[in-house]
């Protein structure tokens, strides 16, 4: 007790010093600071496009997370909410030109609507039931879309209104100030992730995830914490897919709503880590870029290589690191903050 | 309207008996090995293409190449339990999960890579021919592939009831660890059960493959058909996934006569989805998984 107070009276002494001065507090702001320079050292438009999708995947992932991570209710249907969201804001402006801002937060609502009722038949079922039924959903979702053509556009797809560039539309020439939203976008999703996770319903959603009994027999409400869950990851989710639609102008059902899409979403969270914070971030650092550079070096010679190669993927992660890539990145990183620390102290 | 409601039923039963094949294939593997195969759907899509191939270069009737397409997806099935299933048998269903969906991706891309995404079609001679029987027309190929479907159903059931090496099997699934002390080896059961499930789907394949379209997706509906019939069906209960899959095969029928010619899967899912929606425990359970 004693040490412990010592050392809370140290930081009260440098108060604003110490914080910043604690490795722990600057090398969040600096790698930060490093991320905000990107778009100034990678010039080439592919491969600033390619870190957008790591940035706009590791959110999805993070957003995934929060029901397939921490409450382990394995989603493969979250290209629902993505596509909901997509398709919201890209009829809201082609319909009554609302702009993406306000309509992605339709779309979140939309979104959350379809999860509250995918939750109603699913969340008293265990294990592979909702997985099933996750896809099931979205199956209906990619079919009913085609059906629809007057509303939807059928399966040709709908193309994003051509704006001419403004911030109020969402609608930019070059691709760095999509960089900067999406960056700010991941920030406040972790944020807001790593809230929630220290939070009570944090505590429950992981209760429910490493033993469902149990955490009934405590008394946590166990459909209620799901559907929370599920309603805060599909309105993530889906402003996402708003992004998405603004990013590539252009959508369709068929890949919109696809197992594929929902299995890209899922797996940057499994190779990075499940029920963790960073862990997506590093899962799409390391999976998209594999797969964008092979789409683009094999997507003429070899349709499907890339995908191919996500089903591999998938494979050898679920078996090999079961726990996620974070791992071994967690600890390399409690190295450093230690070695700081001493050298800090030294001085 | 009701005059043609015969002919719904009777359409909807055909292919119906096709589902029930392959829920037949997918509810034997959860019941006996407690694992579910994502890519299930993926032992149709090859037993598809091992046919296809086959009538392209030897331009036999597709139905011959059952003899070869049987053993060869059952050698599929067991060395991808020997190989792959097995590692996760006891892990979590997200693990499980995740890697059959990984299978499931890989196998549907190496097909798209290896076959491009053509849709291939097989002529035979009978293709076109249809019976007529009291204003109810039958397509004989989709005739012939409701028996090939049918027989292989009767024969495995009667592998499971009146062989030893079937009634091993029940009783593996039944209960797993008193298999194991009464002596039952439980590692050559799965084998054996993963090469059943995936012989009989890839014939289920092979069956349809005169009047269906031998894509890389191809087996994306069929899986998932089969495994919210496994569902509903009570997991592991094979009549019930058997039931199920005719059942399915009607509501199909109905919804492309009613709802439109895209939408037959559309309202048969629906329908199911409301069903479990109101009764979760699965349509046929009797408390026994």
């Amino acid at each position: 007790m004693k040490n412990v107070k010592t050392s809370r009276q140290e930081i009260k002494n440098t108060a604003g010093n110490a914080m910043i001065l604690n490795p722990r507090n600057y090398l969040p702001i600096l790698g930060l600071a490093l991320a905000l320079l990107v778009p100034l050292i990678v010039t080439n438009s592919y491969y600033l496009g390619l870190i957008n999708l790591v940035i706009l995947f590791g959110a999805a992932g993070i957003a995934w997370n929060i029901v397939g991570g921490y409450a382990r209710q394995v989603s493969l249907g979250h290209s629902i909410f993505f596509g909901i969201g997509a398709y919201t804001t890209t009829l809201l402006q082609i319909k009554f030109n609302i702009s993406p801002w306000i309509g992605m937060f339709f779309g979140g609502v939309f979104a959350v609507l379809i999860g509250i009722l995918m939750g109603m038949s699913v969340f008293r079922m265990k294990g592979h039931y909702f997985a099933v039924f996750t896809i099931a959903y979205s199956y209906v979702m990619m079919l009913l879309f085609q059906k629809f053509r007057g509303l939807t556009g059928g399966a040709e797809g709908l193309s994003v209104p051509f704006n001419d560039g403004s911030l109020a539309m969402f609608q930019f020439s070059s691709k760095v100030p999509y960089y900067y939203i999406f960056l700010l976008a991941l920030v406040l999703i972790i944020l807001l992730v790593q809230r929630l996770g220290k939070s009570r319903i944090g505590y429950y959603w992981t209760a429910i995830g490493q033993d469902e009994q149990a955490a009934m027999a405590i008394g946590i409400n166990i459909a209620m914490a799901k559907h929370l869950a599920l309603g805060i990851s599909a309105f993530l989710t889906a402003i996402l897919g708003s992004f998405y639609a603004q990013y590539v102008y252009f959508i369709e059902p068929f890949s919109m709503f696809s197992t594929h899409m929902s299995v890209e979403i899922a797996l940057v969270a499994i190779v990075g880590g499940l029920g963790t914070v960073m862990g997506p971030v590093v899962g799409a650092i390391v999976v998209k870029p594999i797969a964008e550079l092979t789409n683009m070096f094999l997507g003429n010679v070899l349709p499907g290589a890339n995908y191919a190669l996500y089903g591999l993927i998938l494979i050898v992660a679920i078996i090999v690191i079961p726990n996620g890539l974070i791992v071994p990145i967690n600890r390399l990183y409690q190295k450093l903050i230690n070695r700081l620390e001493r050298s800090s102290d030294r001085n | 309207m009701a005059e043609i409601v015969p002919q719904i039923i009777v359409s909807g039963l055909l292919i119906g008996g096709v589902y029930a094949l392959v829920s037949v294939g997918l509810s034997l593997l959860f019941g006996v090995v407690d694992i579910v195969n994502f890519a299930h759907g993926e032992f149709l899509m090859l037993g598809m293409y091992t046919t296809y191939w086959i009538w392209v270069f030897s331009g036999v009737d597709p139905l011959i190449t059952l003899i070869i397409s049987i053993p060869v997806m059952f050698l599929t099935g067991a060395l991808l339990m020997k190989y792959l299933f097995k590692r996760v048998i006891d892990a979590s269903p997200l693990t499980q999960i995740f890697l059959t969906v990984g299978l499931q991706i890989l196998l549907q891309n190496v097909a798209l890579m290896a076959f491009s995404a053509n849709y291939r079609t097989i002529q035979v001679v009978y293709n076109e021919i249809v019976w007529n029987i009291g204003g109810v027309t039958i397509q004989i190929s989709r005739l012939i592939a409701f028996f090939i479907a049918i027989l292989l159903s009767i024969i495995l059931w009667l592998f499971l009831t009146r062989t030893d090496m079937g009634k091993a099997m029940k009783a593996s699934q039944l209960d797993r660890e008193t298999a194991k002390l009464m002596g039952i080896n439980t590692d050559k059961i799965f084998m054996i059960a993963a090469g059943i499930s995936a012989a009989i789907t890839g014939a289920a394949g092979t069956a349809i493959s005169t009047f269906f379209y031998v894509f890389p997706t191809v087996g994306v509906s069929f899986g998932l058909m089969a495994y919210i019939t496994v569902i509903l069906g009570g997991l592991g209960n094979l009549k019930g996934a058997f039931v199920g899959g005719l059942l399915i095969g009607v509501a199909e029928a109905f919804g492309v006569q009613y709802v439109g010619a895209d939408s037959g899967l559309l309202l048969a899912f629906i329908i199911f989805i409301v069903l479990l929606t109101i009764k979760p425990q699965g349509l046929f359970s009797k408390g026994v998984a």
